[in-house]
């Protein structure tokens, strides 16, 4: 017993120091052998580092060194061969190679600065010396500006002394600081002591479009001050503008953010910060009030002067009621994408709401002013400085997806006012903004306007505010009178009669009543007023012509559609062969049916033509296709082979490649006199395969190629609504076509409503594109509101050639 | 192909321009990384975004010649005709440099025979299934209620605590919960929408659940986090390269 013990002490004694060594192992050496391999693999590391930059360095310089040489030789070449031209009179060929050389010294030149300067600064990684010569010197160079006098083709402004210039900017005009005389003050009150004056002269590159842009919104820019005067002769348009001598906010943000440890603004910055964006929210509601939108505001448009911050550059300024396309223009970072994609579906500016896009690019600003940078994401940009939370919101509300952010630039200015009037902006809480509590709507304040001009507050004062038109509920374009082309001054006429724009019977449709908007409501019942009004007039003319089904004649209205048919398929292709100059044409087949579907009580005849014409008729294939043709509600007509179907192919064939006028137009008139659907083409080929073709001018037939023939819908019980997206809908010949289609359609039964103020609410929800086929659930519940049974899509089918040539309309029914 | 790639083939096809612009919203800072990379020190930033421009103008255009049966990635197939992009570039300059010896390379349908060749390294397919996470996260910001995106944000996104993201806003705890509860089933939803809809393979689109997207609602919240932040990156330095 005695020995049991200390060997069983032992043996624990053992157990524990096998553990200890174990933990010993786990938890001390092998943290230090990581640490070691680690430091070791760090080391390697940055050797290899090194090895490459120093490779890197020799690698360049050997290049460098190269590409130098590479350019002397050619400046060897070329400058004897500039000398010997300017010698022997080409000039042209002399320029030429002078142009070379300079090209090629330009290339010598940098690569003997880097070899010189950079690349060795760059070895010792002194290379942020350079930073001054490579970034702020080029951009001081770009911002210089130009001549400080006008040409002496266009010479002075009347009443103005010019005193100096300024940087033109994107828009083609030049810029010029004058002052004014006397007299030109006389004529204005408050007119201030410099000036800036905008000139666009034909003979110095501007251009007619330019002039017409910028002066679009001229007159109502010239009643909210910022335009003082302008003017015009045959050869320049310029317009005035008060002078603000200051930096832009790019600027100012740099240099405020200069001046903390670069983790962000500290109070007294973010004091001035709020001034700024205070001025220009204040500004943008002004315009939003004058029925403007900017549509360029950014950090360079946005002078700082007397501590305050001014929207300059009126370039793109539209009306927010402009019946223009909405262009992409604008700047990117600081441009709503939501634009950019309205823009490409082809709405109308006033289809959208402008002061919004404003708005987002405000939020862009103070993003820019909060975090010295612009939003690359949109609102989803990130904040990496500190700033107060609230403030974060508003950029983050002003930037968020268009129907959910501020409605006006009123409402984003109230919660402004509540960060700037907070004793510590960083500790007002989102929660605590104004829009936070009242939904957004913005609460009684004061707008503090730019100018103390009385005119200003006057027209901010009796301008209504234009009402809030999301994309989803746009609103209808008010009929305007121009009064003046030069500055496209208009006048809204309530009273002038709305535009005939659809193809059957017209229904008067005002969009203002007593001078003031419809509601909602009332819009919808005019409507389905007008839709009810349209259907019983077809229903009228259907009954007129005896195609109305009754309410126990379907075997009438089939006898009668057999009747049709039979005359339709045995006289009138007779008549229409006898049109084309085709006189030994019979029939051999003219079994006819009625419409398979039974609706329009019509059948749809259809000519046979086969490719090549020669090719047999009798076949079992083509006597399959002719079949499933009659199946599906066509008639089909098959002539002899020979002369006359050659000259019918040959026509079809020349109507359907080269779209020429003359053929179509005979094509067309010889459908429409016989009442002829189209033609059945069907083409042999080597391996047996029979492709068919209905071609016809008729609804829908364009869409019916490469396969066979499709069934008739019948005509719907509800109105279909128009979608025009045809890219060449303003050329006549297209409008032509359009006018035939949409006759068609209402000769076959069919309630077709062409309304600007749908149009305009069906664009907002429809899907982009011209190949949908789904709608979207609001699309549906607008359809469903206004008794439409779809819409009848107009489109240019994708293909060569002008597109005024290629149409199409899409029948889209809903779903319920 | 599934039929919401099959829609968005037949927008191109259609010459949809807003087509166009989802593709260079979602894929352009990506390409444009790709051919920085492989033009270092030969091509600027200006060019960079013009053949950025041209490979997905060539992306629309060549849609018509597609053929889904060689099972080409999307990815890949974007890389390739990026690539050909490339070498057209270099040899439309080499071409003028040697006053018209050799013509510019045409792009044509090569850029499917080439698809299996072309070396698409890891980063570069992380970046553009990056890009469609990214990508729907716009379109779940778009379609969510403001307030709700926010406080997702703010809790996922910015890694604040629940209760003081209930403080900032006003509102309870248990409504940031399940406020951010309904913004992931949102962005569950919208991912799923555009990584089928810009897969050409089975592959590509299983690709979420590789990332730890297709776990629990913490993985998922942690996953898309951190691609936020990545994706935030690789668009920022992109634009700072191109506004520089």
């Amino acid at each position: 017993m005695g020995l049991e013990i200390p060997a069983i002490g032992m043996l624990l004694l053992a157990v524990a120091g096998l553990v200890a060594f174990i933990l010993l192992i786990v938890f001390i050496l092998v943290p230090i052998f990581r640490g070691v391999g680690w430091t070791i693999a760090a080391i390697f590391r940055a050797i290899g580092w090194f090895i490459a930059h120093i490779f890197e360095f020799i690698g360049g310089m050997v290049g460098d060194v190269l590409r130098l040489i590479g350019a002397v030789v050619p400046v060897l070449i070329f400058s004897p061969l500039a000398v010997l031209n300017v010698i022997i009179g080409r000039w042209s060929a002399a320029g030429h190679f002078a142009e070379s050389v300079r090209r090629e010294f330009m290339v010598a030149g940098a690569c003997l600065y880097r070899i010189v300067l950079r690349r060795p600064l760059k070895l010792f990684w002194l290379h942020g010396i350079l930073e001054g010569v490579e970034q702020r010197v080029p951009e001081a160079m770009l911002a210089a500006p130009g001549s400080d006098k006008p040409s002496r083709l266009t010479g002075q402004f009347e009443g103005y002394t010019i005193v100096g210039s300024l940087r033109a900017g994107g828009s083609g005009g030049k810029l010029y600081i004058a002052r004014p005389d006397d007299a030109k003050r006389g004529k204005l009150a408050g007119f201030p002591e410099h000036v800036v004056i905008k000139s666009f002269t034909l003979t110095e590159g501007s251009s007619l479009p330019q002039i017409v842009r910028e002066s679009r919104a001229l007159e109502c820019a010239k009643q909210l001050g910022h335009v003082l005067d302008h003017g015009m002769d045959e050869h320049r348009f310029f317009y005035v503008m008060p002078y603000h001598p200051g930096d832009h906010l790019g600027i100012v943000a740099r240099q405020l953010h200069g001046e903390t440890d670069g983790r962000g603004l500290a109070k007294r910055q973010l004091t001035q910060v709020l001034s700024y964006t205070k001025d220009l929210v204040s500004t943008l509601s002004l315009y939003h009030r004058g029925g403007l939108w900017h549509k360029d505001v950014k950090p360079e448009n946005i002078i700082v002067h007397d501590g305050r911050a001014h929207l300059v550059d009126l370039g793109l300024v539209t009306p927010l009621k402009s019946a223009m396309t909405l262009t992409t223009h604008g700047t990117e970072y600081f441009r709503d994408p939501e634009m950019v994609r309205q823009a490409l579906r082809g709405v109308k500016v006033h289809q959208v709401n402008g002061a919004k896009f404003d708005i987002y690019a405000a939020g862009a600003v103070l993003y820019f002013l909060l975090e010295n940078t612009f939003p690359a994401h949109g609102g989803l940009s990130r904040f990496t400085h500190q700033s107060p939370e609230a403030l974060r919101w508003i950029v983050r509300r002003s930037m968020t997806e268009y129907h959910q952010r501020y409605e006006t630039a009123e409402a984003m200015l109230v919660d402004l006012e509540a960060v700037a009037s907070a004793s510590d902006p960083f500790a007002v809480k989102p929660a605590e903004l104004p829009s936070m509590r009242s939904g957004g709507k913005p609460a009684d304040f004061i707008v503090e306007t730019e100018s103390p001009q009385a005119q200003h507050a006057a027209f901010a004062a009796s301008a209504p505010l234009p009402a809030a038109q999301p994309v989803a509920t746009p609103s209808g374009r008010p009929r305007l009178r121009v009064i003046n082309w030069w500055t496209g001054a208009y006048v809204a006429a309530d009273d002038a009669p709305a535009q005939a724009r659809v193809h059957v019977p017209p229904v008067a449709h005002t969009v203002h009543q007593g001078g003031k908007r419809r509601t909602a409501r009332e819009q919808l019942v005019a409507a389905r007023h007008r839709a009810d009004e349209m259907r019983r007039r077809v229903i009228e003319h259907r009954q007129k012509v005896g195609l109305e089904r009754q309410p126990s004649g379907w075997l009438v209205a089939s006898v009668v559609g057999v009747v049709i048919a039979v005359t339709a398929a045995v006289v009138f292709p007779t008549m229409m062969y006898r049109q084309v100059g085709i006189a030994d044409a019979s029939i051999v087949n003219g079994a006819v049916t009625a419409g398979a579907s039974g609706q329009t009580g019509v059948a749809r005849p259809l000519v046979l033509v086969m490719e090549p014409a020669d090719a047999p008729t009798e076949s079992s294939a083509v006597a399959d296709i002719i079949r499933s043709a009659e199946k599906q509600g066509y008639t089909v007509i098959v002539p002899h082979t020979g002369v006359a179907l050659h000259e019918v192919g040959k026509l079809l064939e020349q109507w359907r490649t080269s779209r020429d006028q003359a053929v179509s137009e005979q094509v067309e008139r010889m459908l429409a006199e016989h009442d002829l659907y189209g033609f059945l083409q069907v083409r042999l080929t080597s391996t047996g395969a029979v492709p068919t073709y209905v071609r016809s001018s008729r609804p829908g037939a364009e869409l019916r190629k490469g396969s066979m023939p499709l069934p008739i819908a019948p005509a719907p019980e509800l109105p279909y609504l128009v979608i025009n997206d045809h890219p060449s809908k303003s050329d006549p010949r297209v409008q032509l076509k359009i006018a035939q289609a949409l006759t068609a359609y209402a000769d076959r039964g069919w309630t077709v409503v062409s309304d600007i103020d749908l149009e305009g609410a069906a664009r907002a929800v429809m899907p982009a594109g011209t190949s949908f086929t789904e709608f979207p659930a609001r699309l549906e519940a607008l359809l469903d509101q206004n008794s439409l049974g779809g819409l009848l899509h107009i489109i240019a089918p994708v293909g060569d050639g002008d597109t005024a040539n290629r149409l199409a309309i899409r029948e889209l029914a809903r779903r319920n | 192909m599934n039929t919401l790639t099959t829609s968005f083939v037949r927008r191109l096809r259609d010459r949809d321009e807003s087509a166009w612009f989802e593709l260079w919203e979602i894929f352009g800072p990506v390409i444009r990384a790709q051919l920085a990379k492989w033009g270092k020190g030969r091509i600027g930033v200006e060019t960079v975004r013009d053949l950025t421009q041209e490979t997905l103008a060539a992306l629309s255009d060549s849609i018509d010649r597609y053929d889904p049966n060689r099972g080409a990635r999307f990815s890949t197939w974007l890389l390739s005709i990026a690539k050909h992009a490339l070498g057209d570039e270099m040899d439309r300059r080499n071409a003028l440099k040697r006053g018209g010896g050799a013509r510019p390379m045409e792009l044509d349908e090569r850029y499917m025979g080439r698809a299996s060749v072309v070396e698409a390294d890891e980063v570069y397919q992380q970046n553009v299934f990056e890009a469609k996470v990214y990508a729907a996260i716009r379109r779940a910001e778009s379609e969510a209620d403001f307030v709700q995106f926010q406080v997702y944000r703010m809790r996922i996104f910015d890694g604040a605590p629940g209760k003081g993201v209930a403080e900032q806003l006003g509102i309870s705890e248990p409504t940031v919960s399940r406020h951010v509860q309904r913004v992931r089933d949102l962005l569950r939803s919208r991912l799923g929408e555009v990584v089928n809809t810009y897969s050409f393979t089975a592959e590509e689109e299983s690709e979420p659940d590789r990332a730890g997207l297709g776990g629990n609602d913490a993985m998922f919240d942690e996953a898309i986090a951190e691609i936020y932040h990545r994706q935030s990156r690789l668009v920022h330095d992109d634009e700072a390269a191109h506004a520089s």
